[in-house]
């Protein structure tokens, strides 16, 4: 093939393909359009329910412990294994751990465990599931095993 | 009737011993170790028999609505030096609650106050509460 023939060629094909970008034929432009149409809505809720997912966990690792920096941030897809976790902590049971949480570290600031004391923390623990008990005990229990915190009545935690 | 007194008196006293067998006082102790596990021993009765106001040792079981059923125990000596342990093995669990009312205990609890152990002794030198 002669320079001027594949010069020729060339510029054809180079104008063929922009006027198809200027103007795509209908069906082309519906295949694009379809997606454009349905995508956003998709996406919007998408993005929803992975924001909603991140507010909880953080809350949840605020709760747990202390920072939402604790918690590692998801990505919005996986199927992680701590969904489960997240979707049984309530609002309720965040603020029955959170005042568990305060009671404790209220008596450490004053060494005692009171009745009083004991007695709302037995009103919150039907409100925490299995593993927020067993950090509020085991926080309490251990430091009443240091001595870092002293009953002061007749009895341990959880008693009559 | 002096005599009859005496007799009377003397045969108390050979039935009394016949019936008494071998009889402990086991108050409770507390063990803490340094990293913070420990034991408590200790029969229930005699702690409650101590003549000390501050003796104490408890185990319960708890149940709520969801969840698994929890055990904790507390002692607190003469002394006042205390122990605590909690946990939610089922084991532990119905250990306690099928404890006799005047056992003899040993409970063991690891460096982050988790139960980790109970013996409970059925024994007849084990006092009564009073």
């Amino acid at each position: 093939m002669s320079k001027p023939l594949l010069l020729l060629f060339t510029g054809v094909a180079i104008g063929a393909l922009a006027a198809w970008g200027l103007h795509p034929s209908g069906q082309a432009h519906a295949d694009v359009a379809c997606p454009q149409v349905t995508a956003p809505a998709a996406q919007r809720a998408g993005l929803e329910a992975t924001q909603i997912r991140i507010i909880v966990r953080d809350e949840l690792a605020r709760a747990l412990n202390g920072s939402p920096a604790a918690a590692a941030r998801p990505d919005p897809d996986d199927g992680s294994d701590r969904a489960p976790i997240v979707a049984a902590a309530t609002p309720e049971q965040l603020r029955a751990l959170d005042d568990a949480r305060r009671l404790v570290e209220a008596a450490r600031g004053t060494r005692r465990w009171t009745k009083d004391a004991d007695s709302r923390l037995q009103g919150l623990m039907p409100q925490l599931d299995d593993a927020q008990r067993n950090e509020i005990l085991g926080d309490l229990f251990s430091a009443l095993n240091r001595d870092e915190i002293v009953p002061d009545f007749a009895g341990g935690p959880l008693s009559r | 009737m002096r005599k009859v007194f005496c007799g009377c008196a003397v045969a108390l006293m050979v039935t009394s011993v016949a019936y008494a067998g071998k009889t402990l006082s086991s108050p409770v102790t507390v063990h803490r170790n340094a990293d913070n596990s420990g034991s408590m021993t200790g029969s229930l009765g005699s702690t409650r028999n101590s003549a000390d106001t501050t003796s104490y040792l408890s185990c319960s079981t708890d149940r709520y609505g969801t969840g698994s059923p929890q055990m904790h125990c507390s002692a607190t000596t003469a002394a006042g030096v205390g122990g605590y342990c909690h946990s939610s093995s089922a084991q532990l669990v119905t250990a306690i609650d099928s404890m006799p009312n005047d056992a003899y205990i040993v409970v063991s609890w690891d460096a982050t106050a988790t139960c980790t152990g109970i013996s409970v002794y059925h024994d007849s030198r084990d006092e009564p509460k009073q």
